[in-house]
């Protein structure tokens, strides 16, 4: 669904061509035993029924995803799929974060601030609301691990050598 | 006479045979209309199909946000840009 709707989506495509340098890991690479699994790969078509019923946010540590410096600190991280309206406001906010960089108390201030406004959202939020409460404790649990690797580099998720992309 | 009865007692299995076949394929055709109907999703078209040309190679990737001074997306997944997100 990334490729196929996030990715797809012009408004996406618009500002992560202009603003970022955009590059991807394969995090199992034993999906594909004897393939790189690049993201080439033909794919089937997302139907439009489990694009309807596949939450918000949800995924998890399938697609993880680090907004960093030129120099590949960290600034921001999300981890699951998210719909292009809701990729877009993240991405706005890693913008904001990348403002800052220079500045690392700040940027633990605003990482903070974003925090503590997601907990008392989280507090009000309808209990009926459960997609959307579901999609503000994703979030949450996105900045309370971003607090804990601001500005360290994503060592994990970087590869030595280019992958093979068709 | 034996053999006009015989004759037309296979006219009417097959005359049965065919009109069940016939039945069948349309109580089936129906089916697949309904379930075209009620689930399009199915053809559903991503609307891209292949790598979006900005998604680089890591190394390269890395080296050209150094260089140009822009700012690093890493887009980790298990498999590829789809995965099971």
């Amino acid at each position: 669904m990334l490729r196929t709707v996030t990715f797809s989506d012009p408004e996406v495509q618009k500002l992560l061509d202009a603003q970022f340098v955009v590059t991807w890991h394969n995090q199992a690479q034993d999906l594909f035993p004897g393939k790189p699994g690049s993201p080439s790969d033909h794919q089937p078509a997302v139907s439009e029924h489990y694009l309807r019923t596949f939450p918000d946010g949800a995924g998890g540590g399938n697609v993880r995803m680090f907004f960093c410096t030129p120099d590949a600190r960290i600034v921001h991280s999300i981890e699951g799929y998210y719909r292009p309206a809701t990729f877009l406001a993240e991405v706005a906010f890693a913008q904001q974060l990348m403002a800052v960089a220079g500045d690392p108390a700040e940027l633990r201030n605003r990482v903070a601030s974003r925090l503590a406004g997601l907990c008392r959202e989280l507090g009000t939020a309808e209990a009926g609301a459960a997609p959307h409460r579901a999609l503000l404790q994703v979030l949450r649990s996105n900045l309370e691990r971003l607090a804990q690797r601001l500005l360290e580099m994503p060592d994990r998720y970087m590869v030595s050598e280019p992958h093979a992309i068709a | 006479m034996h053999r006009v009865f015989r004759s037309a007692a296979v006219a009417w299995v097959a005359a049965g045979l065919m009109g069940s076949a016939t039945l069948l394929s349309l109580i089936r055709g129906t089916e697949r209309v309904v379930a075209t109907a009620t689930e399009p999703t199915t053809e559903a078209k991503p609307a891209t199909e292949t790598t979006p040309h900005w998604v680089l190679p890591q190394e390269r990737a890395r080296a050209l946000a150094k260089s140009e001074g822009r700012p690093l997306l890493l887009v980790s997944l298990n498999g590829n840009l789809d995965g099971y997100c």
